[in-house]
C-alpha cells in the first residue's frame, strides 16, 4: 500500500514537472511569432506612445498592409514558390535516388561517397559561393545563368543544393532501416532493380519523400544567403522583407524606424503563413517517418 | 528467363547487378561531387593564393603566394581573436546543443496525453528558424525600443546577473560555469536549433529494439544503467550526425564567415577573404579531428 502510494506520487511529481519544463519551452518557441502577429495590429501613433508596450492601443491594419504591399506577392511570392517547389522536387528525386543506392547497394564506393557528404555538409556554402558565382556566370555552352533559377536546379539535381547532403543522409539511413525481404520477393518475382526500386522502395519511402520535400522547400523559401549569389535582382520573399520597400518612410525618425521593424515582423508573419500550413498538411507524415519502428522491427 | 521479341537478355548475377545499380543510382550525387563541389573547392584554394582584381569582363589573377595567408594570421587586427572566439562558442554549443536535444527527445519519446502538439511545436524550429525568419527574429529594434524605459533593460541584466551569481556560488569551477551561464543566457537559441537533432533522435529511440531493454531489465540494470548501457551506445552513429549537423548549422551566423563575407562583398577583398575562410576551415576540421580521435580513444578504453 505504502509502496504504491510512493509510487503513485513520484510519477504524479515526474509528469507535473515534465508538464511544466515542456509548456515553458513550447511557449519560448512560439511567442515570438504571437507577439509579432498581434504587434503588427498597432497603428502608427501607438508606437511613440510610452503605454504600449506589447498590445496595441488602437488597432489598426496599417502595418499588414504595408507588408503586404512591400511583399509583393504577385511578383516576388510567386518566383519565390516557383523556384523552392521546383528545386524541393528535384532535391527529393536526387535524395531518392542517391539515398536507395547508398543504402540498398553493396559497392565500394558507397563509404567514399558517404564521407564525402559529411565533409560537403562541413564546408560551408560562403566558402566557395564566389567560384560558385563565377562558375554560373559562364556555365559551360549555356552562357550567363546569373539572375535565373537554374542555377538552383542544377544544384538541386546534382546533390549540391542547400542542405541537401543532409537529406541525402536522412533518406540513406531510411532506406537501411527497411525489411531486406521486401526487394528479395520482388527479385524472386523476376523483376528488374530498377522496377523494384519504382514499384516497392519509392512506396515505402513515401513519408520521409514528403518530409523531405517540406525540409527542402522551407529551407528554400526562407533562404537568403545560398540563393542570394544567383540572385541579384533581389526577387524572392526573403529579400523583399529586408528590402527597403519595407520602409515605413525615408526619414529615419525613431518612429518610423521601429516602424520599419514592425513591418519587416508583420512581413515575416505574412511569408511563413505557407509554411506553417505546409508543415499541418505534413505533420502527419513527419510523426510517420520518425514512427517507422514497427516496419522495421 | 523469358525472352522478349524474340532477343536474348543477358543478364548479369544480382549481385554485380546491384552493385552497378549502386553506381548508376549514386549519379547525380558523383556528378555534383566532380563537377560541382571539387572544381569549386579547388578554385577556392587557388583564388586565396592569387590576387584577384574583377574587371569588366572577369577577372584577373596574379600569383601571391601564402601572401594573403601572412596577411590574415599577422596583420588583420580581427581574424584571429574572431575565429579563436568563434571556435570556443561553437566548443561550448555543440555539447550542450547534443545533451539538450538528447534530453528533450528522451521526454518527447515517453507517452503522455498532448504528445503530437508538443512534438510539432518542438519541430516548428526546423522549419521556422532559418534564414530570413532567424535573421528577422534575432532583430531587437522593436522590443529594444518599445520598451522604452530602460528600467527594463536593467532590470534584465540585473536578473540575470543574480542567476550567475546564483550559479558561481555553487563552486562548481568557473570552465563548467561558463557554459552553464551561456547555456542559461541562450536558451531561446538552443531550443531553436536543436529541433533537427531532436527529429534524428527520437527516430534512433524507436529503432531501438525494446527486446534489449526487456533483458537488461530482467538481469537486473537500473533505468539508468539502460540509459547508458543500451540507449547512448545505440544512437552513438546519430550522435556523430548530429554533431555535424550542429557544427553545419553554427555556421550560419559564424563570425568569421560573417567578417570574410564583409570583406569580399563590401571591400572587394576576395583573396584575403578566401584565405580565411581555408584557414578558419583547417582549424575547426584539426579541432573536430581531435575531438573525433578522443572519443573513439575514449569508447575504446570504457570496453
Amino acid at each position: 500500500m505504502k509502496e504504491t502510494i510512493k509510487r503513485k506520487s513520484s510519477k504524479f511529481l515526474l509528469s507535473f514537472f515534465r508538464a511544466i519544463l515542456l509548456i515553458g519551452l513550447c511557449y519560448l518557441i512560439l511567442s515570438p511569432f504571437i507577439d509579432d502577429a498581434i504587434m503588427g495590429f498597432m497603428s502608427p501613433g501607438d508606437l511613440l506612445d510610452v503605454r504600449v508596450q506589447n498590445i496595441p492601443l488602437n488597432f489598426s491594419t496599417y502595418y499588414w498592409k504595408h507588408a503586404w504591399n512591400a511583399l509583393d506577392i504577385g511578383g516576388a511570392g510567386l518566383n519565390t514558390f516557383i523556384t523552392s517547389f521546383v528545386s524541393a522536387l528535384l532535391q527529393v528525386i536526387c535524395c531518392t535516388l542517391v539515398g536507395y543506392g547508398l543504402g540498398r547497394s553493396p559497392f565500394k564506393a558507397g563509404k567514399i561517397l558517404t564521407a564525402a557528404l559529411a565533409v560537403i555538409m562541413l564546408v560551408p556554402y560562403s566558402v566557395y559561393s564566389v567560384s560558385q558565382y563565377l562558375l554560373f556566370k559562364d556555365f559551360l555552352f549555356f552562357g550567363n545563368l546569373i539572375n535565373t533559377s537554374y542555377p538552383l536546379y542544377i544544384l538541386s539535381f546534382f546533390g549540391m543544393g542547400l542542405k541537401e547532403a543532409f537529406y541525402i543522409y536522412l533518406m540513406k539511413e531510411f532506406f537501411k532501416s527497411l525489411p531486406s525481404e521486401l526487394e528479395q520477393a520482388a527479385y524472386v518475382d523476376g523483376a528488374s532493380i530498377f522496377k523494384t526500386f519504382i514499384l516497392v522502395m519509392v512506396p515505402n519511402v513515401r513519408n520521409i519523400m514528403l518530409t523531405i520535400f517540406m525540409l527542402s522547400f522551407c529551407w528554400q523559401w526562407t533562404d537568403v544567403s545560398f540563393t542570394s549569389t544567383f540572385y541579384n535582382n533581389q526577387n524572392t520573399l526573403a529579400t523583399k522583407i529586408t528590402s527597403a520597400a519595407m520602409e515605413t518612410s525615408t526619414v529615419a525618425s525613431t518612429q518610423d524606424v521601429l516602424g520599419t521593424a514592425i513591418a519587416r515582423h508583420t512581413a515575416i508573419i505574412i511569408a511563413i503563413i505557407p509554411l506553417l500550413l505546409m508543415y499541418a498538411f505534413c505533420q502527419k507524415s513527419l510523426v510517420r517517418s520518425i514512427a517507422r519502428s514497427g516496419l522495421a522491427n | 528467363m523469358k525472352k522478349k521479341h524474340g532477343t536474348k537478355k543477358i543478364r548479369l548475377p544480382l549481385e554485380k547487378q546491384q552493385r552497378l545499380s549502386g553506381y548508376i543510382f549514386c549519379l547525380p550525387l558523383i556528378i555534383g561531387i566532380l563537377c560541382l563541389f571539387i572544381p569549386n573547392v579547388v578554385r577556392t584554394v587557388w583564388f586565396s593564393l592569387n590576387d584577384i582584381s574583377v574587371t569588366a569582363d572577369g577577372y584577373t589573377l596574379d600569383w601571391a603566394g601564402i601572401e594573403f595567408y601572412k596577411e590574415a594570421l599577422l596583420k588583420d587586427v580581427n581574424f584571429n581573436t574572431y575565429s579563436i572566439s568563434a571556435l570556443k562558442d561553437m566548443l561550448i554549443e555543440l555539447p550542450v546543443i547534443l545533451v539538450f536535444s538528447l534530453f528533450i527527445a528522451s521526454i518527447l519519446n515517453q507517452k503522455f496525453k498532448g504528445r503530437s502538439f508538443v512534438r510539432s511545436v518542438f519541430f516548428l524550429p526546423i522549419i521556422l528558424s532559418t534564414g530570413i525568419v532567424s535573421t528577422i527574429m534575432a532583430d531587437t529594434t522593436v522590443s529594444g525600443l518599445m520598451t522604452t524605459g530602460i528600467t527594463n533593460d536593467i532590470m534584465a541584466t540585473n536578473e540575470l546577473s543574480a542567476f550567475s551569481m546564483l550559479l558561481k556560488s555553487l563552486n562548481l569551477g568557473e570552465g563548467l560555469m561558463d557554459i552553464i551561464i551561456s547555456a542559461a543566457n541562450s536558451v531561446t537559441n538552443i531550443i531553436n536549433s536543436s529541433g533537427m537533432q531532436i527529429l534524428i533522435f527520437i527516430t534512433a529511440f524507436q529503432e531501438i529494439p525494446d527486446s534489449l531493454y526487456e533483458a537488461a531489465s530482467v538481469e537486473g540494470c537500473s533505468k539508468w544503467e539502460l540509459f547508458w548501457k543500451i540507449t547512448i551506445p545505440m544512437v552513438s552513429p546519430q550522435i556523430a550526425i548530429n554533431a555535424i549537423y550542429t557544427v553545419a548549422d553554427s555556421f550560419v551566423d559564424n563570425k568569421v564567415f560573417t567578417y570574410s563575407h564583409d570583406l569580399a562583398f563590401s571591400g572587394n577583398q576576395y583573396s584575403l577573404a578566401t584565405s580565411m575562410n581555408v584557414l578558419y576551415l583547417l582549424a575547426l576540421g584539426l579541432v573536430m579531428g581531435i575531438i573525433a580521435w578522443l572519443m573513439v580513444k575514449l569508447v575504446k578504453a570504457s570496453r
